[in-house]
């Protein structure tokens, strides 16, 4: 009987402990998952006057997150700006655009991406490019 | 009026231009850069000034240019510059790609009076043209020891009556006009550099040859406050034509068509010809622009061979002013 009692008593500190490790476990792993609490990117759109016209813009990006981390925002698969443990940026970025283009905010260790916006580029196509080279009449 | 008075002229005309008259308005957008075209809206420009444009077909003369009308229209997808004719059915910022027709440029050296040459005005341009438009008789000239040319396979001095009597009356006809249609690639590698590739075939069923070009350009235009300096436009060019064998036969070479004794005939073969251009572009004012054109073209072996094609290479430059309407 003694022994049976023991045997509960330890049985029930072993689940404690499971549960506590479990706990803790949990805890730990949540310091590791970024949480993304806000993400703004601003102006999403370019108007150029033609196909192929490089337009140059100033864009606001705005970020927090849940804990300092190195992050950087990608245009495409180019680093436009990273920073380091910080956990919330405002800043105005000057980016030069040709077609619509992805920009994301990654993880800079790991390379996982946070949040991903669009810029579209319109054209009103007031010009075209000359498509014969100049002076090709002689 | 000699060469060197002409020159003379019109290097005082650009200098008075530059440096006394000319008033300084901002430029338009299509002066500052020329390589864009206001869409829906025919642009016509006017050049004036002197230049040559050297003939490279035995019994021409080279053309003396000395105005030079520009035409061109790009709507949304259509397009007309200065002779070609098109219709983009991709435009990305990168590339672009289009179905495009012109006249064949190389029967344009045959005549004065072609449409392709309705874009040089030659003042000097003599009446000639009265060959019943299609042949040419090299009668004297094939028979002129001391000009050198000696139709192939043949030496002069084996020449026997009957032979000479089918030299005295050969006659190369001349190539018909004929209307090429292709492909056209444009590359937009940057603002400063592009490549421009065609393919053409004969359509109009006249030699039912094939051409290709590849066209690298490099632009660059200086910056800066001097007023002199500021604004010059550089362009180079540098360009590969080949040539299928049904083409360079057709323009340059010496067949049935002409003489059925196969020892005076000449065959050709497919070529590349190389060409470089240069311009030099200075808006003056909104409307007006200096222009200087140079370029050069290396014939490949098998045309400059040809007894009907007087030189290796051709040069053509123009100096003037350009107007924009």
């Amino acid at each position: 009987m003694h022994f049976s009692l023991n045997i509960s008593s330890f049985l029930k500190f072993g689940i404690m402990l499971l549960l506590v490790t479990c706990q803790f476990s949990t805890m730990a792993k949540s310091n590791d998952e970024l949480a993304l609490l806000n993400f703004e990117l601003k102006p999403v759109a370019c108007i150029a006057e033609y196909i192929g016209q490089e337009c140059e813009m100033v864009i606001s990006v705005k970020w927090q997150t849940s804990s300092p981390d190195d992050l950087c925002l990608m245009q495409s698969d180019t680093k436009l700006k990273c920073w380091q443990q910080q956990d919330s940026v405002n800043e105005r970025l000057v980016i030069n655009l040709q077609q619509s283009t992805d920009f994301s905010l990654i993880r800079n260790e790991d390379k996982k991406i946070l949040v991903s916006k669009r810029v579209t580029i319109n054209f009103i196509n007031k010009y075209r490019r000359r498509l014969k080279p100049q002076w090709s009449i002689f | 009026m000699t060469l060197f008075r002409r020159f003379f002229i019109l290097c005082c005309a650009i200098f008075l231009t530059l440096f006394v008259g000319s008033p300084r308005a901002a430029t338009l957008e299509s002066s500052k850069q020329p390589q864009l075209a206001s869409v829906s809206q025919w642009n016509f420009g006017l050049a004036l000034g002197f230049g040559k444009q050297q003939n490279i077909i035995l019994g021409q003369s080279d053309l003396n240019i000395y105005l030079v009308p520009t035409v061109s229209y790009y709507g949304q997808k259509w397009f007309f510059d200065n002779g070609t004719l098109g219709y983009s059915f991709i435009e990305k910022p990168k590339y672009a790609l289009s179905v495009v027709t012109e006249i064949n440029p190389f029967s344009a050296q045959y005549y004065d009076y072609h449409p392709l040459n309705v874009f040089l005005f030659d003042s000097s341009v003599s009446n000639d043209f009265s060959d019943a438009e299609a042949s040419q008789d090299y009668s004297d000239i094939v028979n002129d020891v001391d000009a050198g040319v000696v139709l192939p396979s043949q030496p002069l001095d084996s020449r026997d009556d009957e032979q000479q009597k089918i030299e005295t009356n050969l006659e190369l006809t001349k190539p018909q006009w004929s209307i090429d249609l292709g492909l056209q690639h444009n590359w937009f590698i940057s603002n400063r550099y592009s490549i421009i590739s065609k393919i053409f075939t004969d359509v109009s069923n006249v030699h039912n040859g094939k051409r290709a070009d590849i066209n690298f350009s490099y632009r660059y235009q200086l910056r800066g406050d001097n007023t002199f300096l500021a604004n010059w436009q550089f362009n180079f060019q540098f360009g590969l034509s080949m040539l299928s064998r049904q083409t360079t036969q057709y323009f340059y070479g010496i067949d049935e068509r002409h003489i059925h004794l196969q020892s005076y005939q000449y065959r050709t073969d497919s070529a590349i010809n190389k060409t470089v251009r240069m311009s030099l572009r200075k808006p003056i004012t909104n409307k007006l622009n200096m222009i200087l054109y140079w370029k050069k073209e290396f014939l490949d072996d098998t045309i400059a061979h040809s007894p009907r094609v007087t030189s290796a290479e051709s040069n053509t430059y123009f100096m003037g002013l350009l107007y924009a309407f």
